[in-house]
């Protein structure tokens, strides 16, 4: 159990040394920045509130469009035919990129934000999907088609459970992208957001609150990704859980 | 009962991979078909099961049979319980299951206390157990096996074997085998059907 955390402690171990043999303001201690949190904790977990709430959202969207959207390319040959190109064009390409016209669009408000994590997250979800029904062995088929299984039995007994565990993967790697271009749109349009408070500290040369600002923005990518690992034991319990 | 006159077999229209093709299996036979790697035995059960349908020639079923499959490999859903492996093709059909007939099957193929497991960690016997539960739970008429026992050692392939010969005889059901292993088609079949190329 403790185990997994010497990681951790062993760059917190790093950052406090480096910290004090620099001893440099814009480069405070891991103890320093600690203190600072302590101080404005309750303003900074507000802050993570909004944060989580947007990434939530966006992650959430994008599952419950992606999976199915994914789902039908995956499965049905047309449909694969025709999308597949043009999902794995769109998919590489930059979402950020598309910022202004999503802001022209939806406005620099909560929407634009969860928007930009979803359409991120959307890409990965929906390939992964695809991918995950093609790669599903023929043989799991063969029993059901031989009874003259419908559609509806064939996608509710075999797509959807092999599909699901891809689904977790799709958002533990989708994460870390989302949680990086949430830091990027929170830094304007909005008074709220962990992406507001670092850019909002660093203006004001607070670095020990900007670096408190950054860890929690870091504890909150551990966070979402230890529950979905957690949802991924309950959903999926055939498959050993990853971080087990 | 399975009759079978075909002339053709094909994956891609004018190149056949098998020709003349003709055999009767009577009802409650065990029949074993052979022949070279390749040569196309998974194809002529995937014809009578009604998933391979590149083909020139002539079927003869009786109507409304039950077909059930097993194949070599991943014949179990692995997201499915034991129990609900074994009780879901007669669920889908029927939406409802007799969970007491459930539980006396699971009894008799020696996987009480399993029915909570996931086939993933269950042991090769246990595995193919189990997909026997399934295919006898639907109440087939006709079973078609895809080299079942292949990937068993000889013992649990014995044991496998035997649980299969008697469940078979209870239940009179017609079935047709592949095997590439003689003395397999010898200890079960009652009629072993060879396929050569020409």
């Amino acid at each position: 159990m403790m185990k997994k955390w010497f990681g951790t402690l062993f760059l917190i171990v790093l950052w406090q040394i480096l910290a004090a043999i620099t001893d440099n303001n814009i480069f405070p201690t891991f103890l320093e920045v600690i203190k600072a949190m302590g101080k404005n904790f309750n303003l900074i977990m507000i802050h993570g509130f909004y944060s989580s709430l947007r990434l939530m959202a966006g992650v959430l969207f994008a599952v419950i469009i992606g999976m199915p959207v994914g789902i039908l390319i995956g499965y049905h040959k047309q449909l694969s035919d025709f999308f597949s190109p043009v999902i794995y064009l769109l998919a590489p390409i930059p979402k950020i990129a598309l910022l202004p016209l999503i802001m022209l669009l939806f406005g620099i408000g909560d929407l634009s934000k969860i928007f930009i994590i979803f359409i991120i997250m959307l890409f990965q979800v929906i390939v992964a999907a695809h991918d995950a029904v093609k790669n599903i062995p023929r043989e799991y088929f063969i029993p059901l088609r031989t009874i003259r299984a419908g559609h509806k039995a064939i996608i509710f007994h075999i797509i959807i459970p092999a599909v699901l565990p891809e689904m977790f993967t799709a958002v533990r790697i989708g994460l870390a992208t989302g949680i990086s271009v949430l830091f990027f749109a929170e830094t304007f349009g909005t008074r709220w957001g962990l992406g507001f408070y670092i850019m909002d500290m660093w203006m004001r040369l607070d670095y020990k609150q900007m670096y408190a600002g950054i860890l929690i923005l870091g504890v909150l990518g551990l966070v979402s990704v230890t529950l979905v690992n957690r949802l991924q034991g309950y959903v999926c319990p055939w498959i050993p859980r990853p971080d087990k | 009962m399975i009759e079978l006159d075909i002339q053709t077999i094909y994956y891609e229209p004018g190149q056949p991979i098998l020709e003349d093709i003709s055999f009767i299996i009577n009802k409650g036979e065990i029949a074993a078909l052979t022949g070279a790697s390749g040569i196309g035995k998974s194809t002529i059960l995937k014809i009578i099961a009604g998933i391979h349908t590149r083909y020139k020639g002539r079927i003869t079923i009786p109507k409304n049979s039950r077909i059930a499959f097993i194949s070599q490999n991943n014949c179990l859903l692995p997201w499915k319980t034991v129990y609900d492996n074994i009780v879901l093709l007669r669920k889908i059909e029927k939406g409802r299951v007799d969970k007491k007939r459930a539980r006396e099957l699971i009894e008799s193929l020696g996987l009480s206390g399993y029915e909570k497991q996931y086939p993933l960690f269950l042991s090769g016997g246990q595995y193919q157990r189990a997909a026997l539960g399934q295919v006898f739970f639907y109440e087939p008429d006709i079973i078609l096996m895809d080299e079942p026992f292949s990937a068993l050692d000889v013992k649990t392939k014995r044991e496998v074997q035997d649980i299969f010969m008697e469940l078979q005889k209870q239940h009179t059901i017609t079935t047709l085998f592949v095997t590439h292993n003689v003395e397999e088609a010898e200890y079960m079949g009652s009629r072993i059907l060879n396929l050569e190329s020409k």
